[in-house]
């Protein structure tokens, strides 16, 4: 994995509701189809890319970046970063059980065994910076909350 | 008596293709709000959803695929408090977060809120971290999102469930009282068989949704009423899936799952292994064997897979990358390729002649097995006979078998030396390779007969059967979950195949209009999982909507909507409908598919979750399946359902008072590969319920058959054992024949090219094949309310190759219609039109050869988008079933 390195563009920026927002790459230099990793600030692995297409929740030029979980949700491998492929926009097959996800389309699983679909991290673009928080859903390993899970208390009764 | 809320078909959730909205070039679902909201979960952790250390802990086994991975449930109140991120304050014993790979993580698919004894509890379906067996480690497929299948009145994708029971009044269907419902259905049942016998009342069900209810539904058509009327839910007729093997006496799930561990060589004929048996293909088809394995060229072991299949399935594309063979096999001509590898192995001197000697039958012994078995008689073959038929028919040479399949005499080749050719192995030894041969839908939902018969006799010259690493079985698609109570009652049936006994064909009865009260469950019939389909259910309405007395308001509400229901009438409406000749159409399932649109009565069942069940999967394990929830609303096990209306038709034995006593009951005529008897009699012995004592075997359950040695239950690894054959002198471990030595059974191209020639393409027309994956399990009518699974696939696709869709006009994203003018067998009648067709979208795929289309077998329930209405409804002349993935079509472009 060449391209820009977690430790260039690494700085924190807080915004008003107090998210911690971290710089993971610059628009100018992420080559397409090729996926950048870094690190939230909890430590959980992650990349960004520029696609090839316009992508689905997509920032930058033509909404073509995007960045994700680099962890499989379906038992906790990580996904090889040299599985991404800037035409389809896919990553995988998972080495361990060959889920294929589609970053164009929010991480939805194209094939393979992953109860939930790659998490994606919010990410939004300050002039040349592409800056990251948290994922949009729960990545492999959290802890299930009451904001995370798709049912409610007393919604059973 | 009185008549409640009333809800119009709509309202129970007809599904019209044209509300998907196609038409767009990209699959993008259309649906997606709904999906991504129920996906998109955004925000900081609140409260967590971890089970507590004291949460109630059960077992059960998938819902979905014959390889019935174990699960742990856990639940606890929601008004308790529940447990924290450290291993010791939760049930599952690790830190949060966790990032060691294979850990017990909760992803929000395996979460819900759900009703217990009307309490509302968390409940978390967790595949079985700690299993050593199917599923190692907690790999899982479909059952991932298992907890979202369960049932939650707030789930709006399950909004539609059938909670009452409901009747056809007029265009609405009225819920009705469970006494009501069941008086119907007794007594118009009892009308019919008293007045037409018991040729006019007959049942479509499944064969799979567990031990319980199957052997509840066949004790009333067998054993009570003693019908012929019966037919599974994916065959036309009671029958042999996989006659070939009957014939051979290898029973179809012999198997371990150890055996395709240990194999240097696995042929997957017509599996999609990795698409549909995920766990199954990665833990043990893949892997290598535990001892010595064969070693290539440059010394390093191989595990070598030969995948048959006409499209370049996700199975094909990773054997292949690991340098495997894809055989990419001509529709319909799986016979001539088994043959032509099987003749290759016969000339270079390769077939496992020991083997052969020892476990296959004499010519002497053939005759003895034929005595009194039509099929043996007729397709039996010892050893020399069935080389000479392949050795004697030009057709099986290198040269025409390409011509014919389509595949290069070249991967012919390499796929019978790596079947049989002697190689080097890791200990330097030469020796055989340890061959297995797993056979499915793609192979017997072709030429039923023939192909089946060809690679089992095929599995047999290799040494396959009964050996560690070496058995011919089915990869399987649902789980086991039939129980006989008597057998099949075929002297009653009229139909006759080559002047043998056979089962009646149900359609064709129905099309005939000879069947007066039809009592589909949980299947979808008429309305995608039949061939023909599309014909079929418009002759269903002619008998159902358009013959005789419709029930309507005056009839059902003299008095009005709030004056109650006149249960005689109705009944008397029923009855002289089913007497003018028409028919009576009850449903019994879990939500609304087309058939709903013609059901006199719904009968709302409960499902996997809402009750105690049992059932076995792939490697004969049996399992307890744990009732997790709430029954929803009104709904009722189908074996409850079944009792009760047998009672009320007058008919004793059907008392029972749980899941348990049926599963007791049913032990006395489990047999073969199902044989549990051993494990009612330790829980009698124990004075406990069997269901309680099984339920201690958890995820891992009890492989089958099983028998007492000493009051401890034994296991049964392997079905066709060898080694258990020669201690027991044959009483087990044999194959299922007389001798209890193998037969081979002829199949040959001269028995299906008649009817290869006549289901074949033409005049522009393509193949139109079919498959299923993970996405689509069962007709996808429950995945469909799962979002994780909807949002996967919001509509039936059809694969294109880009040549034919070139020719055709046709891009991706393209809304088409499949149409085959040809369906529907010339000798039934009356049929208002032989034609059938469906609309689907176009995917331009690499996937498929030119001349070859593929879309997925039944989607929804909804006959609109069934790919079987292109499946031609003539039967295998042998075996009388249907061949489902030959249908053809012309595909057009809709605007």
């Amino acid at each position: 994995m060449g391209g820009v390195s977690v430790a260039m563009v690494g700085g924190c920026t807080a915004d008003a509701e107090g998210s911690q927002w971290i710089a993971v790459a610059r628009t100018d230099e992420l080559e397409g189809g090729e996926a950048v990793p870094f690190e939230l600030p909890d430590g959980s692995a992650c990349f960004v890319v520029r696609l090839n297409d316009t992508a689905e929740h997509g920032v930058g030029p033509q909404s073509r970046i995007v960045a994700f979980s680099s962890v499989c949700p379906h038992m906790g491998c990580p996904l090889g970063l040299d599985g991404v492929d800037a035409a389809t926009g896919c990553i995988g097959p998972c080495g361990c059980h060959q889920s294929l996800f589609d970053l164009r389309r929010d991480g939805g699983m194209v094939y393979g065994r992953a109860a939930s679909n790659l998490p994606r991290i919010e990410l939004r673009v300050e002039g040349e910076q592409v800056l990251a928080r948290a994922p949009v859903r729960l990545a492999y390993g959290e802890a299930l909350s009451e904001d995370t899970a798709l049912s409610v208390p007393n919604g059973g009764a | 008596m009185a008549a409640r809320s009333k809800k119009t078909a709509a309202d129970l959730g007809r599904r019209r293709f044209g509300r998907l909205a196609l038409g767009g070039a990209a699959l993008v679902p259309l649906a997606k709000s709904r999906s991504a909201q129920a996906d998109d979960a955004v925000g900081p952790s609140g409260a967590l959803f971890l089970p507590p250390v004291d949460a109630e802990e059960l077992t059960s086994a998938c819902a979905f695929c014959i390889v019935g991975c174990g699960y742990r449930i856990f639940r606890w109140p929601v008004d308790r408090a529940s447990g924290g991120p450290a291993a010791e304050d939760n049930a599952l014993g690790i830190d949060f977060p966790t990032r060691m790979p294979n850990a017990p993580w909760i992803s929000p698919n395996q979460h819900n809120i759900v009703a217990v004894d009307g309490v509302p509890h968390h409940v978390v379906v967790l595949p079985d971290w700690e299993a050593e067996v199917v599923n190692p480690m907690g790999d899982h497929n479909l059952g991932g999102v298992l907890a979202r299948r369960l049932y939650s009145p707030d789930d709006e994708l399950k909004q539609d469930r059938f909670l009452r029971p409901a009747l056809r009044v007029g265009e609405e269907m009225v819920e009705i009282d469970w006494d009501d419902a069941i008086e119907i259905a007794a007594r118009v049942g009892r009308h019919v068989i008293d007045n037409h016998g018991p040729l006019g009342w007959g049942l479509k069900t499944y064969t799979y949704q567990f031990y319980e209810n199957t052997y509840a539904i066949t004790k009333l058509a067998f054993d009570a009423v003693g019908t012929p009327c019966w037919a599974p839910h994916d065959q036309p007729r009671s029958g042999s899936s996989t006659p070939g093997l009957s014939v051979a006496g290898v029973d179809a799930f012999s198997a371990g799952y150890e055996d395709w561990r240990e194999a240097d060589v696995v042929l997957l004929s017509g599996v999609a292994a990795y698409e549909a048996r995920g766990v199954l293909f990665s833990n043990w088809i893949l892997a290598e064997p535990t001892g010595e394995a064969l070693v290539d060229e440059q010394g390093r072991r191989v595990k070598r897979l030969i995948v048959v299949d006409p499209r370049r399935s996700v199975t094909a594309e990773i054997a292949e990358q690991r340098g495997g063979l894809h055989l990419q096999v001509r529709p319909g001509t799986d016979t001539v390729l088994n043959n032509a590898i099987a003749r290759v192995i016969l000339e270079r001197g390769w077939h496992d002649a020991e083997f052969i000697e020892r476990y296959v039958v004499s010519a002497e012994e053939l005759e003895q097995e034929r005595e009194g078995h039509d099929m043996r008689t007729a397709y039996g073959q010892d050893f020399a006979s069935w080389r000479e038929m392949i050795e004697g028919d030009d057709r099986y040479t290198l040269a025409e078998a390409e011509r014919i399949t389509s595949v290069p005499a070249e991967k012919i080749e390499q796929a019978a030396a790596w079947l049989a050719e002697a190689g080097l192995d890791s200990a330097g030894e030469v020796r055989r390779p340890r061959a297995s041969l797993m056979l499915e839908k793609g192979n017997y939902w072709s030429h039923n007969f023939a192909n089946s018969a060809s690679l089992v006799s095929l599995g047999l010259l290799v040494g396959a059967g009964n050996r560690p690493g070496r058995v011919v079985s089915r990869g399987g698609g649902h789980q086991r979950g039939m129980m006989r109570a008597a057998s099949y009652p075929s002297d009653a049936s009229p139909h006759t195949l080559e002047g043998r006994p056979a089962g009646l064909n149900l359609d064709a009865w129905v099309i005939e209009g000879n069947l007066r009260m039809a009592w589909a469950i949980g299947c979808t019939w008429a309305g995608g999982g039949t061939a023909a389909a599309g014909p079929l259910f418009v002759r269903m309405r002619q008998l159902v909507r358009e013959t005789g007395p419709q029930v309507d308001e005056s009839i059902a509400r003299p008095n009005g909507p709030q004056g109650g229901l006149d249960r005689e009438a109705v009944i008397a409406a029923l009855c002289a409908r089913a007497d003018a000749g028409g028919m009576v159409l009850v449903q019994q399932d879990l939500y609304p598919q087309s058939l709903t649109d013609l059901a006199d009565l719904v009968l709302p069942a409960t499902s996997w979750g809402e009750g105690s069940f049992t059932r076995m999967q792939g490697e004969r394990r049996l399992r307890h399946y744990a009732q997790i929830c709430d029954a929803p609303g009104q709904t009722r096990d189908d074996w409850s359902i079944v009792a009760s209306i047998a009672r009320r038709m007058g008919y004793t034995g059907f008392e029972w008072g749980s899941s348990n006593e049926v599963f007791e009951e049913a032990s006395a005529v489990s047999g073969g590969t199902q044989a549990y008897g051993a494990l009612v009699e330790q829980a009698r012995e124990q004075g406990r319920p069997a269901h309680d004592v099984l339920a201690e075997y958890g995820t891992s359950g009890l492989q089958c058959p099983l028998r007492l040695e000493d009051g401890v239950i034994q296991q049964t690894p392997r079905f066709h054992d060898a080694e258990v054959a020669e201690v027991t002198a044959g009483e087990r471990g044999g194959f299922k024949t007389a001798t209890g030595k193998a037969i081979f059974a002829r199949g040959d191209w001269d028995d299906v090219v008649e009817r290869q020639d006549m289901l074949a393409p033409r005049d522009g027309e393509l193949w139109v094949i079919n498959r299923r994956d993970s996405r689509t399990w069962s007709a996808m009518v429950e995945d469909e309310r799962i979002a994780h699974r909807r949002m996967q696939m919001p509509y039936n696709v059809v694969e294109l190759n880009a040549q034919d869709a070139a020719v055709l006009g046709i891009v991706s994203g393209d809304r088409i219609e499949v149409r085959n003018s040809d369906v529907v067998d010339p000798d039934l009648e009356p049929m208002s039109s032989a034609a059938g067709s469906f609309e689907a979208m176009a995917e331009i795929s690499e996937r498929l050869p030119a001349g070859v289309s593929c879309a997925y077998f039944n989607f929804l329930g909804d006959v609109s988008q069934a790919a079987n209405n292109v499946v031609s409804n003539t039967t295998d002349p042998i075996n009388g079933m249907y061949s489902f993935k030959l249908g053809r079509g012309h595909i057009a472009k809709l605007e």
